[in-house]
């Protein structure tokens, strides 16, 4: 058996034989009589094809020749130009603004010869005593041609029912074949505009014509077509050749879109295939294109490289759930990138199929977005779990359990003061950085600032005895407003250092400062700021020093902050900032004011810049800022401030010969003198000037001061490990020794 | 009275003395060695001039800067204009610092970048020792022009509490490596006293012993 397989070849042809419309006027009658089809044929039908095309115009013009109309008006379109009018009586139709009434003469004057267009076919006037095409008057309109980049109104009013279109014109939506529903939506061959709808024309039946290849008419599987093998593949009842899906059985022939592709083989069946040389949604067909093979076209597939039959799209922004970043986020559309390029992720960081903008755990991959604060506790800022000001939570606070710094209570703000990785409003040690939240005796208090547990924590001299627990019963002479923190020794013979809270930030993005209370609204939190910056800066100074301080250094200190209402720092009026005004007059005692600043996010960065008023621990003060992990930073700025060590990088600073115990010297020769006599590899003095990109940038910055100390440098590289080398020591040492 | 009577009479009344004495001066010398009073002057600098915010004498001391450029100078004089001491300050107004950004989870950090100012305003405060013979504060710019003069005279006096020589510094519990040796809350001073008191006592006692 040889089967007729219908497919395509090189020679094949698909032939629209399309619209033939002979409007047959009579009187006020008018009859459409219209002829279709779109039928595929081979080239030996094209010839039978091509001669019923012929006999179709004749028997349309026999019509037009037998009507007794007393005016014969007989549009043929398109590109069909035997036009024969006879007329006795004729009738006109009226123009609308802005057409005018004229003849094309007048209108190639009038706009030019490219300048206008006409409006309707049916003549609006005709010249006196003839009647000739050159003669018809048409309603004639300007043609309004846009400037690139600019835009153009016309003011047009259309008579009732129709609608104002682009470039001058009215048009019935309800019942033009070319503006059918909205402007410019012109209907396929096969059907007609009704009510704004293209719907199939309805052959009457005294129209129908046996196709004559032999088969009768009531029982030819298509009639209209010669097909004499009657051929139907796909079994449905519809021959080959005027079947629209060859391979998919559709007896109903449904074809939504009008595309003269069937429904049930349409990859896009709603949205008319746009091809004029090809074939992209018939998949049948060679050339169509449906990568992931779900069936729908990736012209109009909502995932185009993901598998989706369902199409789903719960967001409605015409990414299909099955490739949406956000399902049911609207988004901007950005997510296409990521499918088109699926190694790329460039919006989902953890590539977890959700995208950062709606991933409720950027970082962590959590596919299911699990987040089980419902059911956990919403508490006022500072409260913790145990704390009566806590309530059960009710909504979850958006952030996924994974990376949620405190999964069972409700803390959208993930704000965690001692970056320990517990969230403030869990931490059970607020102040102090504790990430084993160990609690020995489940007092619902960390060991770390557990003043009443009986036990030694890791920041007590004894029992209950240390920096979060002060051992200052009182301070006779620290007065109302200056709180102490940890007081060794007379003020005398410490370092006393009082801290600040700044009431401003710096934004880097608008490089503007900004208010903040952050530090001031809360005596316990900037209390926590600054037992942190003692804990992780100050008493790590033996660490973060290549040579030894003393045994005792931390006693060599006294301990402050500075806490009156209305009295608060401001780091970004000045470069060191402004102290509060009664700040010397409460605490007259303090050797260095220091101002501490919260960090502010913008863009995604903060600030850490530090500025001194002086170089050494003298009635002065400078700024830094209180962010937890930066405490070397601060110590830096502490070199500066307190120990008066001198910076050490390339760049727009300041340089000394700070003596004695120096750590940059003016010249090499006092460099090299002072090492001869101190002792240390004089060829180890080297010139301030650019070295890599890591700590400078300016390549060419040179200063004419020599430096010694080793890299990393605490006074060079704080982020990098720096440390203060054996000069910078030294200074700090003759520093103590001078306050003790 | 008898002289057996008399003996332990004597003997008691110097007991009683040494006793009563040892923590007086004991505290007298404390106090007069740890508690220092210092002037404390708060000078407000801008381009207007040098405002005088606050003059006081406190408890306290803090050494002067060292190695400071001289842009200012400080001088203290007597009542006949004698300088008494002049020393070099730094002017607050010449800031210097450094600048950097971190992200927000701190695993970047710009490079270190310096800065220098000079700022319209800033305050000066100064601290020293009193002196009964010191009478202004003068401060001068580096080509000797005098800025401001401030009569000590009017300082406020805030020294008025009881300092003691730990300032009222008291810890809850020493941390148990730093513990020190304690010492005897009685002076050598009061010691010798006591030695000598006895010693006078017995003599006294010898003696009438010998007239008896």
């Amino acid at each position: 058996m040889v089967e007729k397989y219908p497919v395509y070849r090189s020679g094949d042809i698909r032939v629209h034989l399309t619209i033939f419309i002979c409007e047959c006027v009579t009187g006020t009658i008018r009859r459409d009589i219209m002829v279709f089809t779109s039928i595929r044929v081979s080239n030996h039908s094209r010839f039978i094809l091509v001669s019923m095309l012929l006999a179709l115009l004749v028997l349309c013009s026999t019509i037009a020749s037998a009507a007794i109309s007393p005016r014969v008006d007989v549009t043929v379109r398109p590109n069909l130009t035997l036009v024969t009018v006879t007329q006795t009586t004729v009738t006109t139709t009226t123009c609308t603004a802005p057409c005018e009434c004229l003849l094309p003469a007048e209108a190639a004057a009038k706009w030019g010869t490219a300048g206008y267009t006409r409006c309707a076919g049916v003549p609006c006037a005709y010249a006196v005593g003839t009647l000739t095409a050159a003669s018809s008057k048409y309603c004639f309109r300007p043609v309004v041609t846009p400037q690139p980049g600019g835009t153009f109104t016309v003011t047009l009013t259309c008579p009732a029912g129709q609608t104002a279109c682009q470039n001058s014109y009215c048009a019935n939506t309800s019942s033009d074949g070319n503006n059918c529903g909205s402007c410019g939506n012109a209907c396929p061959a096969d059907r007609a505009c009704s009510n704004g709808q293209c719907i199939l024309r309805i052959i009457p039946a005294a129209q129908l014509q046996d196709d004559g290849d032999g088969v009768p008419f009531a029982s030819d599987n298509c009639p209209y077509v010669k097909n004499a093998d009657q051929y139907d593949h796909d079994g449905d009842g519809v021959g080959d050749d005027c079947d629209n899906c060859l391979m998919a059985a559709n007896t109903d022939q449904k074809d939504s879109d009008g595309d003269r592709i069937g429904d049930a083989c349409d990859l896009c069946p709603n949205s008319p295939d746009p091809a004029v040389n090809g074939n992209t949604d018939d998949m049948d067909a060679p050339g169509s294109v449906d990568t992931d093979s779900d069936r729908v076209g990736d012209r109009c597939d909502t995932c185009p490289k993901t598998k989706n039959t369902d199409q789903k799209d719960s967001d409605g922004d015409g990414i299909g759930n099955a490739c949406d970043l956000c399902v049911n986020d609207k988004a901007e559309g950005f997510e296409k990138d990521w499918e088109s390029n699926e190694t790329a992720y460039v919006d989902d960081i953890d590539k977890d199929g959700i995208g950062d903008r709606c991933d409720n755990c950027m970082s962590v991959a959590n596919p299911d977005q699990k987040d089980s604060d419902v059911g956990g506790k919403t508490c006022t800022a500072g409260a913790t779990p145990q704390d009566i000001h806590c309530y059960p939570s009710a909504n979850p606070d958006g952030v996924g359990d994974v990376c949620d710094n405190c999964p069972s209570v409700h803390n959208p703000d993930r704000k965690d003061t001692d970056k320990d990785g517990t969230g403030d409003a869990c931490d059970n040690c607020l102040s102090v950085s504790n990430s084993d939240q160990k609690d020995t005796d489940k007092d619902g208090t960390g060991d770390a600032c557990d003043c009443n547990d009986g036990i030694q924590g890791p920041n007590e001299f004894g029992v209950d005895d240390g920096l979060v627990c002060p051992p200052i019963t009182s301070c006779l002479y620290c007065g109302q407003y200056v709180k102490p923190l940890y007081l060794a020794r007379s003020p005398e013979k410490a370092l006393d250092i009082v801290f600040v809270a700044s009431s401003t930030v710096w934004n880097t993005q608008t490089d503007k400062k900004e208010s903040s209370t952050d530090y001031t609204s809360s005596e316990d939190t900037f209390k926590a700021v600054v037992q942190n910056a003692i804990l992780n800066g100050y008493w790590k100074l033996d660490v973060s020093s290549t040579n030894s301080v003393p045994a005792d250094y931390r006693d060599r200190f006294n301990f402050y902050y500075y806490w009156r209402p209305g009295q608060t720092g401001d780091a970004w009026s000045t470069c060191a900032g402004d102290l509060p005004s009664n700040f010397w007059t409460d605490a007259y005692f303090a050797d260095v004011g220091a101002i501490l600043y919260p960090p502010y996010y913008a863009g995604g960065w903060t600030t850490l810049s530090g500025c001194a008023d002086m170089l050494g621990p003298t009635k002065s003060h400078f700024k830094a800022c209180g962010r937890f992990g930066s405490e070397s930073i601060m110590m830096h700025e502490t070199g500066h401030a307190v120990f008066a060590v001198v910076d050490t990088y390339c760049g727009n600073t300041h340089y000394e010969q700070n003596d004695p115990f120096t750590n940059v010297w003016s010249t090499e020769t006092a460099c090299v003198n002072d090492l001869k006599s101190k002792g240390g590899d004089t060829g180890k003095c080297r010139q301030i000037l650019w070295d890599d990109t890591k700590t400078s940038v300016n390549p060419d910055c040179t200063k004419a001061f020599w430096r010694w100390d080793p890299d990393p440098d605490m006074m060079r590289e704080p982020d990098n490990g720096g440390k203060f080398g054996p000069k910078g020591v030294a200074k700090i040492n003759y520093i103590f020794q001078k306050y003790t | 009275m008898q002289i057996p009577t008399l003996k332990i009479m004597v003997l008691a009344a110097v007991l009683v003395l040494v006793l009563a004495a040892a923590p007086a001066v004991s505290a007298a010398d404390a106090t007069a060695a740890a508690c220092t009073k210092s002037y404390l002057i708060q000078l407000g600098l801008s381009k207007a001039g040098v405002d005088e915010k606050a003059v006081q004498i406190v408890y306290g001391y803090s050494p002067l800067p060292e190695g400071a450029p001289g842009d200012l100078k400080g001088r203290i004089t007597g009542a006949d204009g004698m300088t008494l001491s002049e020393f070099n300050l730094r002017d607050p107004r010449n800031q210097f610092g450094d600048m950097m950004k971190v992200s927000e989870d701190g695993r970047n950090t710009s490079v270190l970048t310096g800065i220098q100012t000079t700022e319209d305003h800033a305050d000066l405060v100064v601290m020293f020792p009193v002196t009964p013979e010191a009478i202004t504060f003068g401060l001068y710019d580096s080509k000797g022009t005098l800025l401001k003069s401030v009569d000590l005279s009017k300082a406020v006096n805030r020294a008025d509490w009881n300092c003691t020589a730990d300032y009222g510094i008291t810890r809850n519990t020493q941390p148990p490596a730093k513990t020190e040796t304690t010492k005897a809350p009685v002076s050598s001073a009061v010691a010798i006293f006591a030695i000598t008191a006895g010693a006078g006592g017995y003599v006294i006692t010898k003696k009438t012993h010998r007239k008896k």
